[in-house]
């Protein structure tokens, strides 16, 4: 799709057009020949007769002419190539903590960005090209000059670009100085949308909220007063289990209970009461059921399977004795109500930790199970790596990683975030975090949501190129010369011919 | 000779073409020569001058009257006649493959017609008849001969010829014999000016020049409608002919042809306008007595007393 900088220069092209068209109509054309021994005593003057004509002649020479105008005019009024998919691009502000889980961002979007294009600027100390900018954390004001940066530049690097939609995502534990929000606000002419977060994000900043609220390490205080029992009969192979590792790792007191009996977990979880009573809310016993899935999409062999309910109503549910979190995680195999696939992936992300490694995917969320849960963890690529629902005592974690036995990246720090997902409490049970009623209400005003031009971010110190390609204008105004040319050999070739045509057939009308 | 100008043939039968004034010594023809011979066909007396022959001397009239005469007898002569024909692109007009049924020839087919018709009325008298044909290519000769298949060789070779191009037609004039008859066919939309000095070097040689103009009847009678019209010879000639332009066009195409007729005439020699559209018997009879001349004389009498009277118009 081709853009002008001077559109009235195109206009005046199509009107010249029409005007030549015209002209054509009523034009003054050279009338039949007549071979006549005697011409010279005729009148000497002009040789051409004014007629008019209701059907267009010389056809060809017609739109030979007229497309060498509008092309030769299209080459002056400045054409721009833009791609289809120009138009509004998506700047997509958040802070760096959440970096790893653009994936989770993305999908965010996807639900308000119609399709368009998305930019992300990540805001923090972490990242030194926005230095100046930094401290989203810290204070949420920070995004819109931020964003104005980061506009700018991609005005200049991409100027098809017609408006920039501004999202910034709030996150949580952040805070917001209205003062300087509504400072800045004012330098940003289009409109702001602030993206809550997701019910499972909010879970899990209440987690961090949590944490952050006690003292001590923050990765160790999510679980701190958790039981964590495992569904394996034998001991041995639970000690080398890396998944038992990494439990072990982080939660002090983890059991083994027979994966047969369902009641053993929760004679195992006896204990485990008095110890939840510490944290006084949350979950009062995690259990993990490893072992091997052997069907497909249909119910698991070797895994007891946990009756689901949806997350609405499970939020209903009587949590007053703390929840119960089943987490499924077999050891290879598919889970239940996943579809089995091979394919490989280059990392893991959860809660903002990304383990990149070579992983075996197995089986990928189909569509229709994550009608009642949500995602809690992503492989690189966005797909879903592990999923919550609900569960009449709690919730049902699925996980679709599968780890190798003698592998120790569970161990590594980079594995908190899919831990600290794992060992959460179930996301309806959460309290939501919610960001400020006026800045929301702020965020909006005076555009009403529009998209900012990108006019606005245009830096008149750049030197404005006459086409964008450069090549466009010269390409088109070669055509016009090239057009012209042929027009007029074609109109060079028409008079030898007439002239040979009359001298040998005498009149020609 | 092709079986087209039969008719004209038939019609020519028994026309005899004598030359419109005396001929030089010649081998004993049908014309009238200037040469006083000795042939049994008596004219006049004339007072006998020193130098005369003593044989011509009319013994009796001398014995009655006692003074010395002299018996004078006209000659009879042969003249050979010479066809000079312009084959120019503009005799082609109007073009012969786009002509309508009933159409009038073209005025190259009327320049044929005429040398054939006027060679074979010729050719009867037994006058050697030749041709100089101007074309393109050059000029094209056949030499002067009496005997019988000259008329159709030269009948040949004039259907053979196609026109083209713009030919000079005065170096042919000065190809032919001094004491013959020329006649010249054409348009005159050549060389006139240059044809009319040759004309006049000939004539004052002794030569007798005839000249046909052929004028086609469209050049008389132009189309309605607006054209642009092409001097077939000259492309860079453009003119556009419409209704209005023909009243200055008739008028000036007649001045051309009154000029024409009276510097051919003034060259001393015959003119004749032909037009297309003319029956050719007709024609070529005027043109083998005389009255052609005698018509033109006429008109140009005519037209002379229309100019004088519009000039007394004008004085008054």
């Amino acid at each position: 799709m081709i853009r002008f900088a001077m559109p009235w220069l195109l206009g005046a092209g199509v009107l010249g057009a029409i005007v030549i068209t015209a002209l054509h109509f009523l034009s003054v054309r050279r009338p039949a020949e007549l071979l006549l021994p005697t011409a010279r005593f005729l009148d000497e003057g002009r040789v051409r007769a004014v007629s008019r004509s209701a059907q267009p002649s010389d056809l060809l020479l017609l739109v030979l002419r007229v497309l060498a105008l509008l092309l030769a005019c299209a080459a002056i009024a400045g054409p721009r190539w833009m791609s289809r998919d120009r138009g509004t691009v998506n700047l997509f502000v958040a802070d760096v903590r959440y970096r790893a889980d653009s994936m989770s961002m993305l999908q965010l979007l996807s639900a308000r960005a119609h399709g368009n294009p998305t930019t992300f600027v990540w805001g923090g100390r972490r990242d030194s090209a926005t230095e100046v900018a930094s401290g989203l954390q810290e204070d949420l004001a920070a995004a819109l000059p931020l964003a104005m940066r980061a506009a700018t530049a991609l005005v200049a690097e991409r100027p098809e670009v017609d408006s920039i939609a501004l999202y910034v995502y709030a996150g949580a534990g952040g805070t917001v100085s209205l003062d300087g929000w509504r400072a800045w606000r004012s330098t940003w002419p289009g409109g702001v949308r602030v993206l809550e977060p997701t019910q499972t994000e909010r879970a899990r900043d209440t987690t961090v909220e949590r944490k952050s609220d006690g003292a001590g390490n923050a990765a160790n205080d999510v679980t701190a007063a958790t039981i964590v029992s495992f569904d394996r009969s034998a001991p041995d192979e639970l000690l080398r289990d890396p998944v038992r590792s990494a439990f072990t790792s982080r939660v002090p007191s983890v059991t083994a209970s027979n994966a047969s009996s369902a009641s053993s977990a929760s004679s195992a979880s006896t204990a485990a009461t008095a110890a939840s009573a510490s944290s006084g809310r949350g979950v009062r016993e995690i259990r993990v059921q490893r072992g091997v899935e052997t069907s497909t999409g249909g119910a698991a062999a070797s895994l007891p399977v946990a009756r689901s309910v949806a997350l609405g109503d499970a939020r209903q549910r009587d949590t007053r004795n703390g929840e119960v979190v089943t987490i499924r995680w077999p050891e290879s195999g598919v889970p239940t109500g996943w579809q089995p696939m091979t394919d490989t992936a280059t990392g893991v992300a959860a809660r903002g930790v990304a383990m990149v490694g070579e992983w075996t995917r197995t089986a990928h969320a189909t569509t229709s199970m994550m009608r009642d849960a949500v995602p809690i963890a992503w492989w690189s690529d966005g797909q879903v790596a592990a999923t919550e629902r609900g569960s009449d005592s709690g919730c049902v974690r699925d996980v679709a990683i599968v780890v190798p036995p003698a592998s120790d990246m569970l161990l590594d720090a980079s594995a908190n975030g899919l831990m600290q997902a794992l060992l959460a409490p179930c996301t309806g049970t959460a309290s939501a975090w919610a960001i400020p009623a006026l800045l929301r209400n702020d965020s909006l005003d005076r555009s009403n949501g529009r998209a900012a031009p990108s006019q606005t971010f245009q830096r008149s110190d750049l030197p404005k190129p006459m086409s964008s390609p450069h090549w466009l204008a010269p390409t088109l105004l070669a055509l016009a010369l090239l057009l012209l040319i042929l027009e007029w050999a074609l109109r060079d070739r028409e008079g030898p011919e007439a002239r040979a045509d009359a001298a040998s057939a005498g009149i020609r009308t | 000779m092709t079986t087209a100008y039969g008719p004209l043939l038939d019609a020519l039968r028994g026309v005899r073409w004598p030359a419109r004034r005396a001929v030089g010594a010649a081998l004993p023809g049908a014309h009238r020569s200037r040469q006083r011979g000795t042939s049994g066909e008596f004219t006049e007396y004339r007072l006998y001058r020193q130098g005369d022959d003593p044989r011509q001397l009319d013994w009796k009239l001398l014995g009655r009257s006692d003074r010395a005469f002299v018996r004078l007898t006209d000659d009879r002569a042969l003249v050979s006649t010479w066809f000079v024909l312009d084959a120019s692109l503009s005799m082609a007009f109007p073009d012969e493959r786009h002509a309508l049924p009933g159409a009038p020839p073209s005025k190259w087919q009327v320049a044929r017609a005429l040398a054939v018709g006027l060679g074979t009325v010729a050719n009867a008298s037994t006058d050697p008849v030749g041709a100089l044909i101007a074309t393109a290519d050059g000029t094209t000769s056949i030499a002067a001969r009496t005997r019988r298949g000259t008329v159709g060789e030269i009948a040949r070779a004039l259907d053979a010829l196609q026109c083209g191009g713009d030919t000079s037609m005065a170096p042919l004039l000065a190809m032919a014999p001094v004491r013959a008859r020329i006649v010249v066919i054409s348009d005159l939309l050549g060389d006139l000016d240059a044809m009319v000095r040759a004309t006049a070097q000939r004539t004052a040689a002794g030569s007798i020049v005839e000249c046909l103009h052929v004028v086609a009847a469209e050049e008389l009678t132009l189309p309605t409608g607006a054209y642009l019209a092409r001097d077939p010879e000259q492309p860079q000639v453009e003119r556009v002919l419409e209704s209005r332009a023909v009243v200055a066009y008739r008028e000036r195409f007649d001045a051309f042809r009154a000029e024409a007729a009276r510097r051919w005439r003034g060259a001393g020699a015959g003119y004749t306008e032909v037009r297309t559209d003319a029956p050719l018997a007709r024609v070529i009879r005027q043109i083998t007595s005389g009255q052609s001349r005698l018509e033109a004389q006429h008109d140009l009498g005519a037209r002379q007393e229309m100019r004088d009277d519009s000039h007394e118009r004008r004085a008054r």
